[in-house]
């Protein structure tokens, strides 16, 4: 029988209804097939419910196929209610009818043109063998029983409540503005600062008493609008996370059905716990966690867990255990995915890396167990050597990782030998703000999530060694490798430590870095952006966040930092200095250098720059004329008298045309010039090359 | 709207009457030629030597070029990121993605343009000028050459239309996630 048109309208509402009971029932039976004898009666009374609710509403809208699948279900069930054995596979069953009763009311929402029917008549005849010893099947769904109200729901269900339809769309608008009133306050606060500032600047000021008064009082408006646009975001982020997040379990309870299913496949038992379930998470993360979860389990299952009779063997129980924790921290995510199987075998891993020429011997051989481990997220590794429909071809962990880092997240893998495994997610949790440390290194602010920094400290000199292969920082009985952040993100030449300069320690896949900086400016809760699709293929970043005064940091990766490589393929490259306060400027230079194959580092200002000649050497310098506040012939002059820079050319730069612009230069002690009009990939670098011949420099030739 | 006879002020003589219909002539003949050339509207702006055009519809906004902010280790044709609209946007050098070496004067505006999906800030030494260009040559020149930068000639002026879904297309093939 057709739904009737008239009807159709119910079938969203409906096949959101069977989803819901589709769900209960399979956690229900699963743990029916595990349960003592004794608790077995009440859940097969929830289960005949479900299955009851799903038949009055089937047939009342017409569903046939489905309501007759439902009721000889319920049939099923009936002596179980009572006390009676389950019949032989009346689980999977079950199992199988609640799939394609929820199949079939998917197809006719979705206006289908009755997909399902055949499987329907198989299941039926299916289940036409336990109705023998069942009471009668009663089949005749002509005139269905009447609709009965839901049962009253189980106390692990979600009460019922007001459901509103929100598209993704208004929750778009809505972040939108809500970024935006999180920018108004960012300014509101800055601007108060510049106020406190010029307050204690005019203190002194007698005739300016006026004007202090009147200052201070809007001092005290912008506070006051501060804290009342504060109140408002933090309102706003509250209703907006109750629209937009679900707890975690909603993705975790229904891979008990999974875990059951393939246990069955493989002939191994297991058993999937779930701690912290209740955490909430944004529904866009939680669909995009699902995809790897799925994964990690049924990889604990098919890879971790040992049979049955192996397991006894070795003391453990014969079912395994899975466990998936949540925690949250701040605005971040903590998931643990574990086992308590075989654990990884190391030297496979090496094995199946060198076989693959992931790595050489050496290389794998020098590497530390745990580093090994990590080495399973590579693309194609695969320590099985047979493929099989679950596992084996190397495809999956390493989707894990880059659905993970999509999600701005990271992955670690812990392993030990016989005691299992565990897979450590860390990810935001989805809008809102994320602790993160502000750093700067020169100009550049940056951010790095707090979560990562294990300790933040003085570079004494007695902590600090110098090794052939770098320096060192002594920490925690161990020696961590030392860096300036400012030369790993490319800024300028390794400066040595100073006394005394701030130090922080970045762990993250259980490696850790130490890194100097210029300044630590102090944690802020800031919302982390995604970067735009041009940018986000940078390993290096999260995404950028929205300073006091208007502008964006970047937010540093922490796996990236303390997993990169080192940058001594920098050392044979001539290395250019640009001196230039336009930052687009700084940017072509920065490109036609470096397609020359010069190293580039570049200043805003002459005394940047002459900050970063004190602490390097560089070729060349090609330095804008018009700066402020110190012009380029000025800066030029002062290069000339710099103790170890005297020697280094100076190619000049500018807007301005003429031989008289030239000659100034010149007598500034400028090597070259070359107008902006002719800085033509070619001009520039021909006159850059002319300067260094004619001051007979070592020409490292650029590419 | 019927054109308001001219009776009430003189009544024209044979040459005027001729001269009168010549005109009428020539304005219904540049009436027709436009209502038959298609146009684009088009931004110009300067770069190095080089003219250069971005479809109208391309454009969103055009403001002063500030607050951008450095991002280490980008391509070198990254000049930063700039906040719009609560967006991230990514700010291109122009000169660098069109291949000019060489600037007159240090940009001081920024174009926000989208295509292809993407939303991208351009770096550009002065505030384009509106302009029309008609809309075969546009199309002859697409259909000749997909490269994200299309010669025209136009009134025997050369220009540079830069295709902006190739362009940012293959940047984000080359640099993107």
């Amino acid at each position: 029988m057709a739904p009737d048109p008239e009807l159709l309208r119910y079938l969203p509402g409906f096949t959101q209804e069977v989803d819901q009971i589709h769900q209960r029932c399979t956690q229900d039976l699963i743990a029916l097939e595990q349960a003592a004898p004794e608790a077995r009666p009440p859940l097969v009374t929830r289960i005949a419910r479900g299955l009851h609710t799903i038949k009055g509403s089937a047939g009342t809208l017409g569903l046939a196929e489905a309501a007759k699948i439902a009721h000889a279900l319920e049939t099923l069930l009936a002596p179980a209610r009572k006390g009676g054995a389950l019949p032989e596979k009346a689980g999977d069953l079950v199992l199988r009818g609640l799939d394609l009763v929820r199949e079939l009311i998917r197809d006719a929402a979705g206006g289908g043109g009755g997909a399902g029917a055949q499987a329907a008549a198989e299941l039926l005849s299916a289940l036409e063998a336990p109705a023998q010893v069942a009471p009668a099947l009663d089949l005749v769904c002509e005139a269905p029983p009447p609709p009965t109200p839901s049962p009253a729901p189980a106390p692990e269900v979600e009460t019922a409540d007001i459901q509103m339809r929100v598209t993704t769309g208004q929750v778009a608008q809505f972040l939108r503005e809500l970024e935006r009133l999180r920018e108004l306050r960012l300014g509101l606060e800055g601007r108060r600062r510049e106020i406190d500032l010029d307050l204690s600047r005019r203190e002194a000021q007698a005739d300016a008493v006026r004007l202090r008064t009147s200052l201070q009082r809007l001092a005290l408006c912008f506070t006051r609008h501060a804290e009342e646009a504060g109140d408002i975001l933090e309102s706003m982020e509250s209703s907006l996370k109750a629209v937009s997040t679900l707890p975690i379990r909603v993705v975790v309870e229904p891979m008990q059905r999974s875990v059951r299913d393939l246990c069955k496949q493989l002939g191994k038992e297991a058993r999937l716990s779930m701690v912290g379930g209740e955490i909430s998470v944004d529904k866009g993360v939680l669909e995009a966690l699902r995809g790897p979860l799925v994964h990690l389990v049924r990889n604990a299952v098919d890879h971790g867990l040992e049979r049955p009779h192996v397991r006894e063997r070795k003391g453990k129980h014969r079912a395994g255990l899975i466990v998936i924790r949540a925690a949250q921290r701040g605005n971040m995510l903590a998931l643990e995915v574990s086992d308590d199987g075989a654990g990884i075998d190391a030297e496979r891993v090496r094995a199946a890396a060198l076989k693959q020429g992931t790595l050489s011997a050496p290389e794998l051989q020098a590497m530390a167990p745990e580093a090994v481990l990590q080495l399973i997220f590579l693309p194609g590794l695969s320590t099985r050597e047979q493929v099989t429909d679950i596992s084996g071809r190397g495809v999956g962990l390493d989707v894990v990782m880059s659905e993970v880092r999509r999600l701005r997240g990271q992955v670690e893998v812990r392993s030990s030998r016989g005691g299992g495994t565990r897979f450590l997610l860390t990810l935001p949790i989805g809008y809102g703000s994320s602790p993160l440390l502000m750093v700067r290194c020169g100009e550049l602010r940056a951010a790095l999530p707090s979560v990562n920094v294990e300790t933040l400290m003085r570079g004494r000199p007695e902590l600090i060694q110098r090794a052939a292969g770098g320096t060192d920082l002594r920490y925690r009985d161990e020696l961590v490798p030392l860096e300036d952040l400012g030369a790993v993100l490319g800024l300028r030449e390794p400066l040595p430590p100073e006394r005394s300069q701030p130090v922080m320690v970045v762990h993250a896949q259980g490696r850790r870095r130490a890194f100097l900086v210029d300044e630590i400016e102090g944690e802020r809760d800031l919302l982390i952006r995604p970067l735009p699709p041009l940018l986000s293929g940078l390993p290096h970043y999260e995404g950028a966040i929205t300073t006091t005064d208007g502008g964006l940091a970047m937010v540093l990766r922490s796996d990236w930092l303390v997993s990169r490589a080192g940058t001594s393929a920098q050392a044979a490259r001539p290395r250019a200095l640009v001196v230039d306060d336009s930052l687009t400027a700084r940017a072509l230079h920065r490109n036609v250098l470096e397609a020359g194959g010069y190293l580039v580092h570049a200043a805003a200002s002459g005394e940047e720059a002459l900050g970063l000649l004190a602490g390097a050497r560089y070729d060349v310098i090609i330095c804008d004329i018009g700066m402020e506040p110190m012009d380029g012939l000025t800066f030029t002059a002062t290069v000339r008298a710099l103790p170890g820079s005297q020697g280094t050319p100076v190619v000049l730069v500018t807007g301005q045309e003429g031989e008289e612009v030239r000659a100034r230069g010149a007598a500034a002690g400028a090597d070259g010039y070359v107008s902006k009009r002719d800085c033509s990939a070619g001009r520039l670098l021909a006159e850059v090359s002319a300067v260094l011949s004619r001051r007979g420099a070592p020409r490292r030739n650029a590419a | 709207m019927n054109p308001r006879p001219l009776s009430h002020l003189h009544q024209p003589g044979a040459d005027q009457r001729e001269l009168l219909d010549r005109r009428a002539a020539r304005l219904r003949e540049r009436i027709e030629v436009v209502e038959e050339e298609q146009t684009v509207g088009v931004a110009e702006l300067p770069a190095g030597d080089h003219t250069y055009v971005i479809e109208m519809r391309y454009l969103h906004a055009v403001m002063p070029l500030r607050q951008v902010s450095p991002v280490p280790l980008a391509p070198a044709h990254v000049v930063g990121v700039v906040r719009f609209q609560g967006e991230v946007l990514p700010v291109l050098s122009f000169a660098s993605v069109v291949d000019v070496g060489g600037w007159r004067r240090d940009p001081e505006v920024l174009l926000v343009v989208e295509a292809a999906g993407q939303r991208v800030g351009l770096d550009s030494e002065q505030v384009p000028r509106a302009t029309f260009l008609p809309a075969r040559l546009v199309e002859e020149s697409r259909a000749r050459d997909r490269s994200p930068v299309m010669e025209l000639v136009v009134g025997g002026r050369r220009v540079r239309m830069l295709d902006l879904p190739v362009l940012l297309e293959g940047l984000r093939e080359r640099h993107g996630a």
